[in-house]
């Protein structure tokens, strides 16, 4: 009291430094606590809960997948500890907390820390409480941090101590099953039921060993052909095992000290190399496209101890798909000419190899047939994964195209399977053909239609209307002079077709016997009795008159010589001329085209088209009409089979003996032995009754069943040798199933059993009570 | 009294009819086609009431070439099979399209054409599916020429589907020579061979494709699709019938 009775007037702060230095002294002592704790009760907990795991497991087998999972148990506890205490040394409490600590642990302060802590900022003003500021200076001066934040370490240490113990002596003990236990933590899904079963046996005195060496669970890597682009892909367990042609299939398991060998063979084929590693017996195998399987012996003593078989399933490589997308639609071309752009697209399942666009031109027809290929490469192939697309541009020109010519066009595309390939698939054709001169109404685009056409053939309708077409929609861009001008160029194209109709009138009036003088060709001409040139129908119709009239005469006097009348006479003859009752259609066709000229002349495109079009109609019409199919749609009778029945002369028939062919495979003995089999599961030992599942399912792939089927049944011999009789009776009746889905239907009597398992069996498929 | 030609010919003609409805890869066709589900015919029905035993001549159309040129042959490769053997048959043949599962209720197709042939995808899975389920495909090459669009193409075809060496020639000591009539010498030869058309060449084999010891695509350039292409009633006119060997090809196809 008289320090602080004494104690100068103090104008500072004067709490602050000891109350601040006493506080940082606690934090200290408590992050080494906390730390020093923390390194201690992690490596406990991990140790602890790593070394209860494994006696665990010991107890009771932990399934693999468990074991994946629990492993991560033990560090993660203590890594967790060891985590969460360096996150309360970075992150520590408020300073308030420690001096609540301080005042806890250190009796002497007799809450002076906290009253400092809270007046530290206050300066004395008063004698009291000067003596108070003294009086606390000297108890925090006086105080420490030590014994604020004691460890407490023997109970972690005890615990670690005592595993660390444990697994020192099961190490020391047993070294195998320490490693076999290490092994079975470190990689849980590489470890082995077998091995596992031996180490219990070895270590537990309840635990019986295995009663009869078997195939472990197999472990199947699969490394597809490079061409195909696949990862690697691995997998576990008594699945078929997929893959494509060409793969190399690595099949491995465990080898236990009681086998002497293993022997591996293809089913339907040669045997197979095993080799050891090890524990393990490892199998390397390249997948063949007609793979089925693989059988697996495990050999003792020269005797066949267990069996197993592992299903293969070739993977198809299917062909590239390919379109062809332009042209959309087979063309008829008016002249080769001008540019056609051949756009294709391919996709396949494991990436499109090559790419190309194949030709063929054929000329001719009948017996003077010609026949040309090649191939072009597409000029911008554009690859995205597994599909691909192709642009190829023809100019029609320079292929020396001919009238009548047909080109062919088609896409092809070829895979990159180098294994069981190339697949190679072409789209469908399409067909460019040049129309003949008296095909050009067939021309169904304007590609190549020339700007210029030739006037030696006189054009069709169908390309007169394309051309009038052409001039309709370019007219509002054209100074009228222009469109003046290629008006009359197509009014002259019809004119010349016009003339082509009204020389077929002509021939037609001649071939029917009319008279052509009587022929007013200027009627035609002038649709209907307006005039105009008879130039042409005159020309043509000079020479057949005399024949004509000759043959008048001569009918008329036969006429006279019978009495019978001329043909006048006897014919109804109408109103019409004969000219007109011949030619009806092709009059009206004519005044058709007359029109549609008319307009031309008259710079009238738009009205023209409409006649046009009905000339067009009728020319079709009449092509209809008229034509004569030389094959196809040829009526055929039916023959008359009772008629025809026996009436063939026998000469040279060949007596040989003929056999039926060979049967088709059947499935009947391959489930009678199934049923037998099953029947026989829980009657036999279980090593004889997986022997014969795997024999069966064996049999089943050589037949070339359901793989999936085969799987099945060689997953009951798994089952069956282990001694579970029911789930390999479970598999059996699945696997018949997949095999005979209606077995139910029609089958044969149930086979007599006792066991009432084998009896449900036969239930469950159908073929019992 | 029945004369001993008479005997053998009913006894011939009996033991056909067993071979026919007993072969497996006859009575197997119609049920592949029922398992997809029933779908009429496009261009013409199977003659109703015959029931399924009776033979169906099925000619292919395909969307490539002329699939039709050859109208009458059909027709009369009937009236043959009747004439000489007992086997059931129908009356008119029909019009399958080859991308059509119509085509697996046939044993036995009839392909022909002049002009390219081009297969498209669909064509191509049900032809070789087709052969493999036990179908016979009689391809002939109705311009007779190995030099023409159809000879190549259709060998390129056949071959690119079964296998660059799966198209072969056939023996003339082969089965399909003895099925029903003798022919010692091999395939008859036609008079487009003779009278120098086409390739000029007298082809002295066929072509086919073997699958599982079987004849499952016959190939031939000698063009029966012209000798063969007339009306069934004008066979009274030849010294012998050419169309003999079509009735072996049938029979073969019902009886293997």
């Amino acid at each position: 009291m008289s320090t602080i009775a004494h104690a100068p007037p103090s104008t500072s702060r004067p709490l602050r430094a000891p109350a601040d230095r006493l506080i940082a002294g606690v934090r200290a002592a408590w992050r080494r606590s906390v730390l020093l704790r923390a390194l201690v009760i992690g490596p406990a907990l991990f140790a602890a809960a790593a070394v209860a795991l494994v006696l665990i497991d010991l107890l009771i087998p932990l399934r693999a997948v468990l074991r994946e999972t629990l492993r991560w148990l033990p560090p993660l506890m203590g890594a967790g500890w060891i985590g969460y205490a360096l996150y309360r040394i970075l992150n520590p409490p408020p300073p308030r907390r420690f001096a609540l600590l301080a005042e806890e642990r250190i009796p002497a302060l007799e809450n002076r820390l906290l009253t400092a802590f809270d007046m530290a900022e206050t300066v004395p003003d008063g004698v009291v409480h000067r003596a108070f500021v003294a009086d606390t200076e000297r108890r925090l001066q006086a105080a420490g941090p030590r014994g604020v934040a004691p460890l407490h370490l023997r109970t972690p240490a005890t615990i670690l101590a005592l595993s660390i113990g444990i697994a020192a002596l099961f190490a020391l003990a047993f070294p195998g099953a320490a490693r076999e236990a290490l092994s079975r933590w470190m990689h849980p899904a590489d470890a082995y039921a077998s091995k596992w079963r031996e180490v219990r046996a070895n270590t537990l005195p309840a635990v019986p060993p295995a009663p009869m060496p078997m195939f472990d669970e197999f472990r199947w890597r699969v490394q597809p052909p490079a061409y195909a682009g696949l990862a690697v892909e691995e997998g576990r367990g008594d699945e078929p095992v997929s893959a494509l042609p060409g793969s190399h299939v690595r099949l491995r398991s465990r080898f236990p000290g009681r086998w002497d060998a293993v022997r591996a063979s293809a089913i339907g084929g040669a045997p197979v190399a095993v080799r050891r590693e090890g524990e393990e017996w490892v199998v390397d195998y390249t997948m063949p496209a007609d793979a089925k399987g693989l059988t697996l012996e495990a050999v003792a003593s020269g005797e066949t101890i267990d069996r197993r078989v592992v299903p293969l399933i070739p993977l198809p490589d299917q062909a590239p798909d390919v379109q062809l997308l332009a042209p959309d639609a087979d063309l008829v071309l008016a002249q080769p000419s001008g540019r056609l752009t051949v756009r294709a697209s391919a996709g396949d399942d494991y990436g499109v190899g090559a790419f190309w666009l194949h030709w063929t031109r054929s000329r001719g027809s009948g017996e003077s047939y010609e026949f040309t290929e090649g191939d072009w490469q597409f000029t911008r192939v554009a690859r995205n994964g597994r599909t691909a697309s192709g642009d190829f541009s023809i100019d029609l020109a320079t292929l020396g195209l001919q009238a009548g010519d047909v080109m062919h066009l088609r896409a092809t595309a070829r895979d990159r399977n180098d294994v069981t390939g190339p697949g190679e698939s072409v789209s469908r054709t399409r067909i460019v053909r040049i129309a003949r001169p008296d095909e050009f109404d067939q021309v169904n685009t304007d590609l190549g239609l020339p700007s210029e056409l030739p006037k030696d053939p006189v054009l069709s309708q169908r390309m007169i209307i394309l051309m009038t077409e052409r001039l309709v929609r370019d007219a509002p861009r054209m100074q009228r002079a222009e469109v003046q001008a290629r008006s009359n160029e197509i009014a002259r194209e019809q004119g010349r077709l016009r003339e082509v109709v009204g020389e077929q009138i002509y021939i037609r009036g001649a071939d029917s016997g009319v008279q052509p003088q009587g022929v007013d060709f200027g009627y035609l001409e002038s649709g209907g009795g307006a005039g105009g040139g008879h130039a042409a129908g005159d020309s043509h119709g000079a020479e057949p008159a005399p024949a004509a009239a000759t043959e008048e005469a001569t009918l008329e006097a036969a006429s006279e010589a019978t009495g019978q009348g001329t043909i006048d006479e006897v014919s109804h003859k109408h109103d019409e001329g004969d000219l007109l009752d011949v030619n009806r259609s092709l009059l009206t066709l004519h005044n058709l085209m007359w029109s549609a000229e008319g307009q031309l002349k008259l710079i009238r495109p738009d009205s023209s088209l409409p006649h046009q079009y009905e000339a067009l109609r009728m020319i079709q019409a009449m092509q209809r009409a008229e034509r004569v199919f030389p094959r196809g749609n040829v009526a055929v009778d039916p023959i008359n089979v009772a008629e025809a029945r026996g009436q063939g002369k026998m000469d040279d028939v060949g007596p040989v003996a003929r056999t039926r062919g060979a049967a088709l495979a059947s499935l009947g003995p391959l489930l009678a032995e199934l049923d037998r089999v099953a029947a026989g599961i829980g009657r036999r030992a279980p090593r004889q009754s997986a022997l014969e599942v795997s024999a069966l399912a064996a049999r089943a792939l050589e037949a070339g069943v359901d793989r999936q089927a085969a799987a099945l049944i060689s997953q009951a011999s798994g089952e069956a040798g282990a001694g579970r009789v029911e789930r390999a009776r479970d598999l059996l009746r699945r696997a018949r199933g997949r095999l005979s889905p209606s077995a139910g239907a029609g089958a044969r009597p149930l086979p007599s059993t006792a066991d009432p398992a084998a009896a449900e069996y036969f239930r469950r498929i159908g073929r019992g009570g | 009294m029945r004369t001993a030609a008479s005997v053998r010919r009913a006894a011939l003609a009996a033991a056909l009819v067993a071979l026919a409805l007993a072969a497996p890869g006859v009575r197997s066709a119609p049920s592949v086609a029922a398992a997809r589900g029933p779908a009429a015919l496009p261009a013409q029905a199977a003659p109703a009431g015959r029931g399924p035993e009776a033979f169906t001549f099925a000619t292919a159309r395909y969307e490539s070439g002329n699939w039709d040129s050859a109208p009458l042959v059909p027709t009369n490769i009937l009236h043959s099979v009747a004439q000489y053997t007992a086997i059931p048959v129908a009356s008119q043949g029909v019009l399958v399209d080859l991308s059509s599962p119509e085509i697996f209720r046939f044993p036995y197709l009839f392909l022909t054409g002049h002009l390219p042939l081009r297969f498209n995808p669909q064509e191509n899975a049900n032809l070789k599916a087709y052969v493999e389920r036990g179908g016979l495909l009689h391809v002939e090459d109705h311009s007779h020429d190995v030099d023409g669009g159809f000879h190549k193409t259709a060998v390129a075809e056949l071959r690119r589907i079964f296998g660059a060496n799966a198209l072969r020639p056939i023996p003339n000591t082969h089965e399909l020579y003895r099925s029903f009539f003798l022919f010692p010498d091999g395939p008859p030869t036609t008079s487009h061979e003779l009278n120098g058309w086409g390739d000029g060449l007298v082809h002295e084999n066929l072509l086919g494709v073997e699958v599982n010891g079987r004849l499952g695509v016959l190939y031939s350039n000698k063009d029966y699709a012209s000798e063969w292409n007339y009306h069934a009633r004008n066979k009274r006119f030849q010294s012998v019938d050419n169309t003999r060997f079509g009735v072996n090809i049938v029979v073969y196809a019902l009886t293997r």
